[in-house]
């Protein structure tokens, strides 16, 4: 079932070694999260004897200043990266979507004024907004996820409304509004359907993005309250014992970030080549 | 069309105005809603006397109606550079510190975004003539580079270059002891102008591993762009007529570049606001000391008309660029009406 739909449709190659990996790392992360009590071999917050140990069998990536074991952080702190961009971007995109749909359809003053907003927002460097949006909230999972959820609504508003304007001058949609059909019907159950390849491709690129962004802000220090396990603070902690040369404080946490952004990335990637959409840079 | 050009700059440029006062009310809106009251921030909340808090009140213009706090900040950063007084060094002019570090994120941005561009568009030529496995290898470059988490780059090589093999320094932006004469603020520039072989060669020395880091991780974009644009330029008909005609290929090759640079263009204008956001990140990964570090500190000590400041600053500043590259546009594409 779960191969019909998902890997069948993409015939091509590449599409389909990609979609495959970007899922299985998606994958392998959600169970990181999900069963972490069971696969972190230590407490993340418990102090071991062992301070600043390299990587060794008893603990795969090495231990930290405090003693921390290494690999049992990576493995709990998938769950707040994780949390905060899924709430994000489900933030972002229930906002985004529908203001997109209604803007694009009616036009008018009220669209140009939104469209204004929306595209300086856009301008705007991301992670400038993001960083003083959760600078003022203070740090916290929720207040990560709602400083995120603000870059990322003119990313859905503008590819919803542009989809919809493109969309509204089609024969179809004309038959339908002269068959008298209500304007929510025709929102709802013949232009979103038909924009819904579109929104799935934003989505899984613009968490790709989201989690460098969420990263970005536990890196300068704007997420999580220690000792919280989380990749961009472990990043951000293991940054100030560099010249030290312990490795394994910063290649590990950065490396698992990066790796997840590219499952995403993938997933994205494999969706617009199936859909031939062509994604904004 | 002298006149119709210059009439078209002065729309774009009028174009600026409302983009920075959207971004100054929401950051004003937000920096005032909000729990937190700058003043307790400053002081503590330990019993402070009244008159201390009504002076400092008064000094930072927190006595005033929010309309009149408004309008007046907005006049006095549009005519006369004033962002207001920093709150941590009580009474420093903020657009001081922006005279002196924006150089230096300058300096970093246009480095990385020569080495972004000039990697970006090899590799998406490279993909667009080879095809194949050559193209598929650079579109995983390019995601690669996408998603590359600047500061885990940027200590990657630090780790590599600065403390493995020491041959670059890992943090800073010149040798102790160097000192070079300042005339636009921008290190390497600086040097050259005065000739100062010595303060180049450690300015330069500073600047590679941050600018690469940020050099590389924005190529991807272009790889991919330049290749889809290039690969679709060669597939035209008036490309397999140059070739019939014999005329060279690397020839062949530029002439496709050239028609494909119109939505370069414009991705230069978007990145390079991209390019500051990934500044702040850079600079603060590698401790250089411009707008990016800058506006973290005043974020980590909570002072708002420093933040207030720089967001204003940044967003003017993203308004000139977009301005910059729609004049570029009309001036390379004559299809552009304007």
């Amino acid at each position: 079932m779960f191969y019909e739909i998902l890997v069948k449709p993409f015939r091509k190659a590449p599409a389909r070694a990609m979609l495959l990996t970007g899922l299985t790392i998606v994958l392998i992360v959600v169970i990181m999260a999900v069963f972490a009590p069971w696969i972190a071999p230590y407490d993340p917050v418990q102090r071991t004897h062992d301070r600043f140990a390299p990587p060794s069998w008893k603990h795969l990536m090495g231990t930290n200043k405090l003693g921390y074991d290494m690999f049992s952080r990576i493995v709990y702190g998938s769950r707040v990266i994780l949390e905060v961009v899924f709430i994000a971007a489900i933030i972002s995109s229930s906002i985004g979507i529908p203001l997109g749909l209604i803007s694009g359809y009616y036009g008018g003053k009220a669209d140009k004024t939104l469209s204004i907003i929306m595209d300086s927002i856009y301008a705007f460097p991301s992670l400038i907004l993001a960083i003083t949006v959760a600078a003022i909230l203070g740090p916290s999972p929720v207040n990560t996820a709602l400083s995120i959820s603000v870059v990322y609504i003119p990313t859905y508003f503008r590819m919803v409304r542009g989809k919809v304007i493109a969309l509204k001058g089609t024969p179809l949609i004309e038959a339908l509004q002269s068959l008298g059909l209500k304007t929510k019907t025709i929102l709802l159950k013949h232009i979103t359907p038909n924009i819904a390849p579109t929104i799935l491709v934003v989505f899984s690129l613009s968490v790709a993005d989201a989690i460098l962004t969420e990263a970005g802000l536990s890196f300068l220090g704007l997420s999580v309250v220690p000792p919280t396990p989380d990749w961009g603070y472990d990043l951000r902690v293991g940054k100030t014992f560099l010249t030290g040369g312990y490795w394994w404080l910063v290649f590990f946490p950065g490396f698992m970030v990066i790796i997840l952004a590219i499952g995403f990335a993938l997933i994205g990637e494999a969706l617009s080549e199936r859909f031939n959409i062509s994604r904004e840079v | 069309m002298a006149r119709g050009i210059g009439q078209y700059i002065l729309v774009r440029a009028l174009m600026i105005i409302p983009t920075v006062l959207i971004l100054y009310t929401v950051v004003f809106i937000i920096l005032r809603i909000l729990p937190g009251d700058p003043i307790t921030a400053i002081l503590g909340t330990k019993n402070i006397p009244p008159e201390q808090l009504a002076a400092l009140r008064k000094q930072l213009g927190l006595d005033q109606s929010l309309v009149t706090q408004y309008f007046d900040y907005l006049y006095k950063a549009a005519f006369h550079l004033d962002f207001g007084t920093s709150m941590t060094i009580r009474g420093r002019p903020i657009w001081e510190d922006i005279k002196t570090r924006f150089p230096r994120t300058l300096e970093l941005t246009l480095y990385g975004f020569t080495i972004s561009v000039i990697l970006g568009v090899l590799t998406g030529l490279i993909a667009a003539k080879k095809g194949g496995k050559i193209d598929l290898s650079m579109r995983i470059y390019s995601i690669i580079a996408y998603t590359l988490f600047i500061p885990w780059f940027g200590l990657m090589l630090q780790l590599i270059f600065g403390i493995w093999l020491g041959w670059l320094p890992t943090s800073g932006i010149l040798d102790a002891g160097v000192h070079i004469k300042h005339i636009t603020g921008m290190n390497t520039l600086d040097a050259l102008l005065t000739g100062n072989w010595t303060g180049l060669k450690s300015a330069l020395r500073h600047i590679i591993l941050p600018s690469l880091t940020l050099g590389i991780v924005l190529s991807g974009a272009y790889t991919r762009l330049v290749r889809a644009n290039v690969a679709e330029v060669l597939s035209m008909d008036y490309i397999r007529a140059y070739r019939v005609h014999g005329i060279p290929e690397y020839k062949v090759t530029l002439y496709a570049l050239k028609n494909a640079f119109v939505p370069i263009v414009t991705l230069m204008g978007l990145q390079f606001a991209i390019l500051l956001g990934g500044a702040v990140l850079t600079e603060t990964t590698f401790s250089w000391p411009g707008m990016g570090t800058y506006l973290v500190h005043a974020i980590e000590s909570r002072d708002y008309p420093a933040i207030q400041g720089t967001v204003i600053f940044f967003s003017f500043l993203v308004g000139l660029i977009s301005l910059i590259v729609d004049v570029v546009y009309a001036l390379i594409d004559p299809r552009i009406k304007y």
